[in-house]
């Protein structure tokens, strides 16, 4: 079967994806399709957040269950490492510190 | 009376902003009030009030709102952002949404549109030192903003939400505040079945270790977005500043002076207000060196 391209802006009519719910609805749409490789063309979009790329990331497990293989094309030069970096981290995520607050100063008013 | 001095400093602003916010939650809805005086108005300053105000239904009855910056941002005043066809100016005003009776997916594009439009009027149109912009750059107002936004999108279940940024060309830097009127950092927390106290704990943990009311594919999933926005601010370079008000709680870091909680006494904030201040770096700001 062939690659089913689908260009995200026209999908949204945004040239920004920020919240959890548009990359849930993002994954319901292509979990629905017949195609089994789809390419996601990012061209056009100007911002990704990384809420956003985030809660796409997790729903690969379950695409890859249904055999389904998603490549992403055309992020810019901002999205690129951003995309990258959530991948990385994704992985990590349990290992990721944080830094107590335990020390902060605190006041009463 | 309200008051809006020009303060010194953030924790200053919020003990006045705490003042005026006990002057208008005594007042009985649908009531008057009256404004001592203006000296400055910000972000921090004015959206929590305009939020109360509104949901209160007061009126303004003071003349010294005709005469200042008051009038120019439309205090308290209610505007849909896809309707205002004013937005497109220098003093862009108070920014409102009510999402009362909408649907999820409905309330997310409301959303998303409101992150595409709100960062071009940064770019364009508050922000009127162009090398700000460039130096800063979009991403990092991009990155900021879509963690703010995101947040009230999968916690809040707010109805209404206002949003309003600053730029302070003698001091070289932006403020944005955005503040909603949902369930709060406390109330989240404990709809998914969190284990927290109050609000400063539920902070606490929310800031300390990632505590969130997120889950994927049933298990609880850490926090990251207040944790990446702390970082790309609170640096040496941005040398800004982040808050987070909910509840009876406020945090407080800045790059400057460390981290700091506020208790109040005996004053609740149904909802959680964000604030972030970034001043202009030296050179141009590299996002993912903080944010990895």
């Amino acid at each position: 079967m062939s690659d089913k391209i689908i260009n995200i802006n026209q999908l949204f009519s945004s040239q920004s994806l920020i919240t959890r719910q548009i990359a849930r609805d993002l994954y319901g749409l292509i979990d629905q399709m017949p195609e089994d490789s789809i390419i996601l063309d990012f061209s056009g979009i100007d911002f990704a957040s990384r809420s956003f790329f985030d809660e796409f990331n997790s729903y690969e497990t379950q695409l890859n269950l249904s055999g389904k293989k998603v490549r992403i094309i055309n992020l810019n030069d901002n999205l690129a490492p951003l995309y990258k970096l959530v991948g990385e981290n994704s992985k990590k995520r349990r290992s990721i510190s944080y830094k107590s607050v335990a020390n902060a100063k605190v006041i009463s008013i | 009376m309200i008051s809006i001095q020009a303060q010194p400093d953030t924790i200053s602003r919020i003990k006045e902003l705490l003042g005026n916010l006990r002057y208008l939650n005594l007042l009985p809805e649908g009531s008057q009030f009256a404004i001592d005086r203006i000296k400055a108005v910000n972000p921090l300053s004015i959206i929590p009030m305009v939020s109360v105000i509104n949901r209160k239904k007061l009126q303004c009855i003071d003349q010294k709102i005709n005469e200042s910056l008051l009038k120019v941002i439309q205090f308290p005043a209610q505007k849909d952002i896809l309707e205002n066809s004013e937005l497109k100016r220098s003093q862009v005003p108070i920014i409102h949404f009510h999402f009362n009776g909408k649907y999820k997916q409905e309330i997310s594009k409301k959303l998303n549109l409101l992150h595409m439009i709100f960062l071009n009027l940064l770019r364009i149109n508050i922000i009127t030192d162009k090398r700000f912009i460039e130096l800063i750059t979009d991403n990092t107002f991009g990155f900021v903003l879509g963690e703010m936004i995101d947040n009230i999108d999968e916690h809040s279940n707010a109805q209404n939400i206002y949003l309003f940024a600053q730029y302070d060309a003698e001091g070289d830097y932006c403020e944005v505040c955005l503040s909603d009127d949902g369930v709060g950092l406390l109330g989240s927390l404990k709809d998914a079945g969190r284990e927290v106290l109050d609000s400063n704990d539920a902070m606490r943990k929310i800031l300390g270790s990632g505590l969130s009311a997120k889950t994927e594919h049933g298990d609880i999933k850490r926090g990251t977005g207040i944790r990446y926005t702390r970082l790309a601010i609170t640096n040496k370079e941005i040398n800004g500043e982040f808050l987070i008000m909910s509840g009876d709680s406020v945090f407080l870091h800045t790059a400057a002076d460390g981290e700091i909680f506020i208790n109040f006494k005996d004053y609740f904030w149904q909802g959680t207000i964000v604030m972030i201040k970034l001043y202009k770096p030296v050179s141009k700001f590299n996002l993912y060196r903080y944010v990895r």
